[in-house]
């Protein structure tokens, strides 16, 4: 039995495991040791993509399935997207600060925009389907 | 309480575990259709078997993450506003004496603990965001599944989380815990918990001796060394002192929301406050002792020009025998010492010490050689578990209701840190560091 | 030897799951003193054999009626490895009172979820992971008429048999008007070493305050009673 449709769910499923898989492959570049200014190594910062890339593959069975469980794991795993994302865009708003004291050499660019940042506007298209899904949701 | 229970204790008894169904039921039951709200679909990521641990330290490493690197600028600027000061006041005041206290004892002393304003705001500011969204509850219920298996009681977790911003409240939320055992356990390890005052610790040795790529790997990592020690040496405990299984975790698992701004600014201030309070009070007053000692003799340190000829070198040098074999010198011996009254002191005594602009003691911790990366590692390990201050520990004696327990966590901290830092310095040195 | 007392409200299938556990074999006697019929059985799983003792059907455990008592009793006293205690999935609101009566007992509970069938006939959803969770016990679904779940239960308890000791135990929280006087009267009845040794603390904290008679007798009989009613005060 499904609580969503289906065919949404398989839309939703291919790109939640493709987010998954681009989240699971940086998190492990990070972790062991980063590769280029743009991944830095970053043990704790990779450990985290790795948990957001747990939470959606784990919930694609579900989605595909259109079930709330796999949904609740998607929308769970966009919280965390977010909570990075947000995150590392405030570091680069510090960072810029930082440049304005005179306390960095050179302003940050496109360079310092880290995978989570990324990843974070790469899942935003989800945030649009699942708000269509759960519209009838209540807290 | 009687009023309450005295005759009618079963009928409310009973009427609170039909509440408690209806609130386990209004989260997993849903009749007809199947309706599901957003508390379930929260619940069924954060309490998720496999993901909710892994999901919770994540969250944790958002939380240090956001307290370090957002927090930069604002330091830099109080560092700035209080340089700037120091010299104005060096220029201006006539008097060598008085020059010497605004200019060292305020500014350089007090004012490099201040500089710590931004970072323990922040962290306050974040941990009040997880506690009022109704995250923490969840991640307490997450961590009670293998705190149990170890022993320890679940209702142990919040304690632990309110120690990440100060000590002395956690041990007191401890009364939540009725079982008088896993209370004592729950207060011995609390002290493991890294608390604000540490911070500065960290950011100050961190930043220096592993640069800003790797400052917040490394502090992180002591938060992390903080909670294991506590889970260590809580098992130690139950093992031995007090012997027995962990009474049952009280479930309540309250509504989540979105905390308002007012509300969670407001959380922030009123722990943020204590922060404030300790740099005008103990502080303020350690500061200035130890700036007394550093510029006397007068004559013999030319008002502070060289202090190595002052009564706080006298005392470092005597202290130091101790301390040597880890690789530190006098300054961290009586920063320890003077640490114990509050671990922000630490950071002040190196700001008068080495005489520098607040911005500039990390730097001249490397080029003066006082720490190497391996040393300044065990530094901030001895700095997580020795003693966290006195404050908490009077707070141990009045919630044990015992100075001997008091006395037990500082002699079992002291004697911890002395291992756990003389581990780090023996394997680093055979791994090559030095 | 395992043994697993089954218990649950009257008329949920309690018996028609004993007999699914036991086949036949099958041994019906009274309970010690009373005209109460008690009926125990055995069956083999995975070459261990595993006793199964059917208690009275009851919604509560209060010491008022003779059944609940039985059951009462026999749990705190013969400490049974395990207590699966069957639950009418259509009737959870009812059915969980006793489950939480039994955590407070610390009873190693093991729920069987009965009537799964009509559960989904009728639409009820039911999170069975997070009903475990919050519960901190295992909830396996079952349909007792055509055995759906038996084996599954079976392999449950055997697994909860096996880790009595390293379970997690939950209980409810009363709010905090109630749990300070239960902390007190918990605190005075832990100074009683043997007899916080034979029942849960917690429990007996409870019961005073609810004024059970079989535990005030217990507690008249204890060297610090005074130090006990005093706290209920």
């Amino acid at each position: 039995m499904a609580d969503f449709d289906t065919g949404t769910g398989k839309t939703l499923g291919i790109y939640t495991s493709a987010l998954g898989l681009l989240y699971l492959v940086f998190g492990l570049i990070e972790i062991f040791g980063g590769s280029g200014e743009q991944v830095p190594g970053d043990l704790f910062g990779g450990f985290a993509l790795v948990v957001i890339a747990a939470t959606y593959l784990i919930g694609v069975k579900g989605v595909l399935r259109g079930r709330h469980q796999g949904l609740s794991l998607l929308i769970g795993g966009l919280f965390l997207s977010a909570v990075f994302g947000v995150l590392y865009l405030l570091i680069i708003g510090a960072d810029g600060l930082m440049y304005l004291l005179g306390e960095a050499e050179e302003l940050p660019g496109l360079v310092d925009l880290r995978p989570a940042i990324w990843f974070f506007i790469l899942s935003l298209p989800l945030v649009y389907t699942a708000r269509k899904l759960t519209k009838r949701i209540t807290w | 309480m009687g009023e309450l229970l005295r005759d009618d204790a079963e009928l409310i008894l009973a009427e609170r575990r039909y509440q408690a169904i209806a609130d386990i039921l209004e989260s997993t039951l849903t009749k007809g259709e199947g309706k599901w709200t957003y508390t379930d679909m929260f619940d069924h990521v954060f309490l998720h078997k496999a993901l909710g641990i892994p999901i919770f330290l994540a969250m944790l490493w958002a939380v240090f993450q956001f307290t370090f690197s957002l927090s930069e600028p604002f330091m830099v600027m109080i560092g700035m506003i209080f340089g700037w000061l120091g010299g104005l006041a060096e220029e201006l005041i006539a008097n060598p004496h008085l020059a010497s206290f605004v200019a060292g004892g305020i500014f350089d002393g007090l004012g490099s603990v201040l500089v710590f304003v931004p970072p323990i705001f922040m962290l306050f500011l974040a941990l009040s965001l997880l506690e009022d969204s109704g995250y923490m509850a969840r991640a307490a219920f997450v961590m009670d599944r293998i705190m149990y298996k170890l022993g320890l009681h679940g209702r142990s977790f919040i304690p632990m989380m309110i120690g990440f911003g100060c000590n002395i409240p956690a041990i007191m939320a401890t009364r939540s815990i009725d079982n008088e055992k896993d209370r004592m356990i729950t207060i011995l390890v609390n002290p493991l918990i890294s608390c604000g005052a540490r911070l500065p610790v960290y950011v100050l040795i961190a930043g220096a001796v592993f640069g800003a790529k790797y400052a917040g790997t490394v502090i992180f990592s002591m938060y992390l060394l903080g909670m294991v020690l506590a889970i260590v040496m809580a098992l130690v405990f139950r093992k031995t002192l007090f012997k027995g299984k962990p009474s049952p975790f009280v479930l309540e698992l309250p509504a989540y929301v979105v905390p308002t701004a007012k509300t969670t600014i407001l959380h922030m201030w009123e722990r943020g406050k204590w922060f404030l309070v300790r740099a005008g009070t103990i502080i303020f007053g350690t500061v200035i002792v130890i700036w007394f000692l550093s510029v006397h003799p007068w004559a013999a340190t030319a008002g502070g020009e060289m202090i190595g000829n002052s009564y706080i070198a006298s005392l470092g040098h005597f202290l130091e025998p101790i301390v040597r074999p880890f690789g530190w010198d006098w300054m961290a011996a009586v920063a320890l010492l003077f640490g114990f009254l509050a671990k922000e002191v630490v950071v002040g005594t190196y700001g008068i010490l080495l005489g520098v602009e607040e911005g500039a003691v990390g730097a001249s911790l490397v080029s003066l050689g006082l720490f190497t990366p391996l040393t300044g590692l065990a530094f901030m390990a001895f700095i997580l578990i020795y003693v966290p201050c006195v404050a908490t520990i009077g707070v141990v004696a009045k919630e044990t209701n015992s100075y001997r327990w008091a006395a037990f966590v500082v002699v079992y901290l002291v004697a911890l840190a002395f291992i756990v830092s003389g581990l780090i310095i023996g394997i680093g040195r055979l791994l090559g560091f030095s | 030897m395992i043994t697993v007392a089954i218990i649950g409200n009257p008329n949920v299938g309690k018996t028609e799951l004993f007999n699914r556990l036991t086949g036949m074999k099958q041994h019906v006697g009274n309970w010690p003193g009373v005209t109460v019929e008690k009926k125990t059985g055995t069956f083999t799983y995975r070459g261990e054999e595993i006793r199964v003792v059917d208690l009275p059907g009851t919604y509560s455990l209060t010491a008022q009626a003779a059944d609940e008592l039985i059951a009462r009793n026999y749990i705190v006293d013969e400490k049974p490895d395990v207590v699966v205690d069957i639950v009418d999935g259509t009737n959870l609101e009812r059915n969980l009172y006793l489950t939480l009566l039994l955590l407070e007992l610390e009873a190693n509970v093991v729920i069987a979820l009965n009537r799964w069938d009509m559960v989904k006939e009728r639409g009820i959803v039911i999170e069975v992971d997070k009903l475990s969770e919050l519960l901190g016990v295992p909830v396996v679904p079952t349909v007792a008429p055509t055995g759906e779940g038996a084996e599954v239960l079976k392999e449950v308890v055997m697994k909860a048999a096996k880790e009595k000791e390293v379970r997690r135990k939950i209980v409810m929280g009363y709010g905090e008007d109630v749990e300070r006087p239960i902390g007190v009267v918990e605190d005075a009845v832990r100074k009683d070493a043997s007899l916080s040794g034979r029942y849960p603390p917690r429990w007996l904290a409870i019961k005073v305050l609810e004024r059970d008679g079989q535990v005030l007798k217990l507690v008249e009989e204890s060297p610090h009673r005074a130090e006990i009613m005093a706290a209920v005060k």
